[in-house]
């Protein structure tokens, strides 16, 4: 099997079957990470994302890192629909209303099979740094200097955020195990 | 006791997730075939599909000489000749 530097250099030449490779090797992550960063409007931005890849294929640089820069195309088509949504629904007023309506369960709905829902919710209610973030590195497991790049900022950033996020995602799905801050 | 990237980790792993639909899958590797660049060479024509429009012309060539060939003594009989 070929490896993603190989990959890189197949698109570069524009070999036939090498974007194939690419899409079936990272089409599944690349959708796991939408779906959770996008929920309903996953499958369009999926589309696009893909589609850009494929025309800017073979302008990629020698040293490029196929999985991360698949996240960060994938994470500027959904950052672009956000903002073009928030444009759409008039300064955010929308968005504002639905993050005010996502509130957390009542405690007698509180199951374990409803901790799920609870996580989703809360993760729906992260600001879209946090999200981003927790996704590639909690979820997808890329490392730090990856992160850094897909997210176009320091690692230091990416430690800093990450952190906020896993406490910001604690506490807003109401987990009691979390450990303190330190005084 | 887990420590806080434990936590957020199974929360995060717990979700349920759809799997992307095959024909999803399937639409969006059919879209972006059509948008990847031609392989080197590709985009220009070979001779064996050029061959068609060389020999229209040539056809369409002779015909216009044939044509003038034709024209041109009958009206210089008709003016004078």
């Amino acid at each position: 099997m070929e490896s993603d530097r190989d990959l890189v250099l197949a698109l570069r030449g524009r070999k036939p079957g090498a974007f194939d490779q690419v899409y079936a090797r990272h089409g599944e992550r690349i959708w796991r990470f939408l779906a959770r960063l996008a929920g309903a409007g996953a499958e369009d931005l999926f589309q696009e994302t893909w589609l850009a890849a494929a025309r800017h294929a073979h302008r990629l640089r020698e040293d490029t890192q196929l999985l991360p820069w698949l996240f960060t195309v994938a994470r500027n088509k959904h950052r672009n629909s956000l903002r073009a949504w928030v444009r759409q629904s008039r300064c955010g007023q929308e968005l504002r209303a639905q993050n005010v309506a996502l509130r957390p369960l009542p405690d007698e709905e509180v199951h374990a099979h409803r901790q799920a829902e609870r996580t989703q919710a809360a993760l729906a209610r992260l600001s879209e740094a946090h999200r981003e973030v927790l996704l590639l590195c909690a979820v997808e497991g890329l490392q730090t200097a990856e992160v850094a790049r897909a997210l176009a900022c320091s690692e230091e950033v990416v430690r800093k955020r990450l952190s906020r996020a896993r406490r910001e995602l604690a506490r807003l799905a109401g987990r009691d195990d979390f450990p303190r801050d330190e005084p | 006791m887990k420590d806080e990237n434990e936590i957020v980790e199974q929360m995060l792993t717990e979700l349920p997730l759809a799997p992307l639909p095959s024909s999803l899958r399937e639409r969006t590797l059919a879209r972006a075939h059509g948008q990847l660049a031609p392989p080197p060479g590709a985009a220009r024509p070979s001779l064996a599909r050029a061959l068609p429009s060389y020999a229209t012309s040539a056809v369409l060539l002779s015909a216009a000489v044939v044509f003038v060939a034709d024209t041109v003594p009958r009206i210089s009989r008709v003016f004078g000749g």
